[in-house]
């Protein structure tokens, strides 16, 4: 049936990854598009990263983040339950590097977005390492799930600028994608941005509609004004006035 | 030339002859326009009440004898869709309410929001011949809406007549001829539920055709739904329009995104053989001033959606509020109305609306600029606001106006302003409600298909057609931001259009 939960992974007290069933969706998602949520009928509209798909069984999967406020909607949740509202897949598609070395960075709920571009890498013949940072105790949980496809390098020690540079220092990679908090993302960029490295945000916005019409998401990259929900989630980490959206994200949750 | 094409009633009926003798011209001149009821200012914005609350029945008949039904309806012409409008207020006037809905139904499939946010003054009610003699027009859009409401509240009740029409002496009740269209078993997609998408497939359904409409958001209607608030169009005169097109077989699926759920190719292959794309203007729109991307600065669009759609007061603690204090809407158009009036029933100290004209120039309806200063709404007009200043934790805080003043009439024929050199005035605010207007949704992943520089669908005016094969297109996506009636008789020129287009191809058909 139609957005009927199927099954409740739980990775921690805190993690779960929710199967719904949606066809359409499944079959038209790819690695960076997001979902918008709506759990019950007087809802928000609440975005989530389609972490993964199945055609086979039409099939999405998203993560929902206890850390992320959505604690009671996660215990509120059964498989067999219906969701009202499952809108997608929305957001531009990533590129995804092909026979390429990337360095994939994020930090707790943050590391979600990251998961099916990981995985998809991996697909492309691509070396991904990943660098979970020194709140990786949330995400750990989620480390099984990129082992696989990974390097993995633990930053909970030495906090992720420092283990960056350390990486940095033997690697050459091609690419940096990170997902995470808006202040880590700007450090990260710095770093990158000297050391003359291509890197990508993913960036966690509030959205309403997701569908281009309330402006809510907007943010300034290269000069233009974009919307997430259109044109993101993923920007050139360069290119993003990052004063300006972590200005606009304090006064939101 | 005879405006009133092909409709069940017309001048030389023989009921119009004899309700045109009964009442002499004089007599029907000197009934005074009917003043429509509305909620008290004082309480209504302590709610989401509709504000006008509609003409009583006497009231509407009354009004009704003042239409002289004319042997050559200016009010036709005016009307965007060329409503039989002497056709549906005659049949008022003999209390005939089924047969006045059935003439206004030959031209139009939303009558009772038509009648609630059509810009009459300046269409139908402004060619009407009282304004020769210096008299106020018939008041055409309260009828249209009374029509609509009086038949809606009957059919509710699952009666002929409502109470308040049974006890009305002598309501006429004639046989309505009934259309019976053949079952033609063709699929067409309408993208998006809109005015101009539930025009289109009421029209299709209506010929036979089985019509599904695809919404992205999660409530069908569009702009009727996120758009207009509760005091100005009631959700429950749209759902009553949903329900009558999902009655007529029109199958409507929510939460789904032409372009991005299925693309326009996988709609052909799952074998939909026309397609009508209606998917709006709803991309807002900025000035490009410093300070426009300040916490506290937001789109009419998020404002309204949150209220409309959501019923989000406040988003929680520490978040951007929506009941502000001090709350300033830049724009002068029916959309700034709204979110204005909207803020007033927040609670709003101070609501505001900044406009770089005068009042004049104003595009927003009269009555909704009425409403608004009755309500309490300031005006700054002849200011224009050049910067959104913020506090120490960069909130928004004050707004930086520029004052203007009226120069040369400029292409459009209004008044453009021009800065007064040097005066610029700072005002306090805690919320600021952009509504300069939007530009069309981008349709996404179209195959060929030719657009305008502004992001609009190019379509041949006569049939709606756009540059590739089977896509039709209306409403805003075409013609950039316009009102509810373009965009309704877009829709019924296009299914009138594909259905001939059908007919042509059925006819090259042999067995």
């Amino acid at each position: 049936m139609l957005n009927e939960i199927k099954e409740i992974i739980h990775y921690s007290p805190l993690t779960a990854q929710i199967v719904i069933e949606n066809g359409p969706v499944a079959r038209a998602a790819r690695p960076g598009h997001f979902v918008i949520v709506r759990f019950d009928s007087e809802g928000m509209r609440i975005p989530f990263t389609i972490v993964k798909t199945s055609a086979a069984d039409d099939t999405i999967s998203i993560i929902i983040h206890r850390a992320a406020g959505l604690g009671d909607l996660l215990s509120s949740l059964e498989p067999g339950m219906v969701i009202p509202d499952v809108l997608g897949p929305l957001g531009q598609a990533m590129k995804i590097d092909e026979d390429a070395t990337v360095v994939c960075i994020g930090d707790g709920a943050g590391f979600v977005p990251l998961l099916p571009v990981i995985r998809s890498c991996r697909e492309h013949n691509t070396r991904v390492i990943s660098v979970f940072s020194e709140q990786s105790a949330q995400a750990a949980c989620l480390l099984p799930l990129v082992e696989k496809y990974s390097e993995i390098v633990d930053a909970s020690a030495t906090g992720v600028e420092p283990a960056l540079n350390e990486l940095l220092a033997r690697v050459k990679p091609d690419h940096i994608i990170m997902s995470g908090p808006t202040t880590l993302l700007m450090s990260i960029a710095d770093i990158t941005r000297h050391k003359g490295v291509r890197a990508t945000a993913i960036l966690n916005m509030m959205m309403i509609d997701g569908i281009g019409l309330c402006g809510i998401c907007r943010v300034m990259v290269g000069g233009k004004r974009l919307l997430t929900c259109i044109e993101g989630p993923a920007f050139d980490a360069h290119a993003i006035d990052f004063d300006q959206l972590l200005n606009r994200q304090r006064h939101f949750v | 030339m005879n405006t009133v094409n092909h409709s069940i009633t017309s001048r030389d009926d023989k009921w119009r002859e004899e309700l045109r003798a009964a009442i002499p011209t004089r007599e029907r001149t000197a009934i005074p326009r009917a003043k429509m009821p509305e909620v008290d200012a004082a309480y209504r914005i302590t709610c989401e009440d509709e504000v006008n609350q509609g003409l009583s029945l006497e009231q509407a008949v009354l009004e009704a004898r003042r239409c002289l039904d004319c042997p050559d309806p200016g009010c036709v012409k005016g009307c965007p869709v060329h409503n039989n409008i002497p056709g549906f207020i005659k049949n008022i006037e003999r209390r005939n309410f089924k047969m006045a809905l059935e003439v206004l139904d030959e031209t139009t499939v939303l009558p009772a929001v038509c009648g609630r946010v059509c810009p009459q003054e300046k269409q139908c009610e402004a060619s009407c011949i009282y304004n020769k003699m210096k008299k106020p027009p018939v008041s055409i859009g309260n009828l249209e809406r009374f029509t609509a409401d009086v038949n809606r509240a009957m059919a509710r009740m699952g009666a002929t007549v409502p109470s308040a029409v049974a006890e009305a002496p002598e309501v006429v009740e004639e046989p309505v001829p009934v259309r019976q269209a053949p079952l033609i078993s063709i699929k067409i997609a309408v993208v998006g539920s809109g005015p101009s998408g539930l025009a289109f497939a009421g029209d299709m359904a209506k010929r036979g055709y089985n019509v599904t409409v695809f919404e992205a958001l999660h409530q069908f209607g569009g702009v009727l739904k996120y758009g207009i608030p509760e005091f100005c169009l009631p959700n429950a005169v749209v759902e009553y329009e949903i329900e009558k097109l999902r009655a007529s077989g029109v199958e409507l699926v929510k939460d789904c995104f032409v372009g991005k759920t299925f693309s326009y190719d996988q709609l052909h292959e799952m074998g939909f053989k026309g397609i009508y794309i209606a998917t709006g203007a709803g991309k807002p729109r900025f000035m490009g001033i410093p300070g426009e991307n300040l916490p506290g600065v937001m789109t009419a669009n998020e404002y309204l959606i949150r209220l409309n759609l959501l019923k989000s007061k406040i988003y929680g603690v520490n978040s951007t509020s929506l009941n502000e204090k001090h709350v300033a809407v830049i724009g002068g158009g029916n959309t700034a109305m709204d979110a204005v009036r909207y803020a007033r029933r927040l609670g709003a100290k101070r609501a505001m609306i900044v406009y770089r004209r005068s009042e004049d120039e104003m595009p927003a309806r009269v009555e909704e600029i009425r409403h608004a200063r009755e309500e309490g709404v300031e005006f700054l007009t002849l200011h224009n606001p050049v910067e959104y200043l913020a506090d120490e934790n960069g909130f928004l805080r004050a707004m930086r106006l520029q004052r203007m003043e009226l120069g040369e009439p400029d292409s459009t024929g209004r008044r453009s302003p021009v800065p007064v050199e040097g005066d610029i005035v700072e005002v306090p605010v805690d919320l600021v409600v952009v509504s300069v207007g939007s530009l069309p949704n981008p349709p996404k992943s179209l195959p060929d298909l030719e657009m305008t520089r502004q992001g609009g669908i190019v379509v041949d005016n006569a049939s709606m057609k756009s540059s590739a094969s089977c896509i039709y297109a209306g409403g805003d996506i075409v013609r950039g931001p316009a009102t509810v009636i373009l965009a309704m008789g877009d829709g019924r020129r296009a299914a009138q259009a594909m259905h001939e287009a059908f007919l042509r191809k059925l006819e090259q058909i042999e067995l």
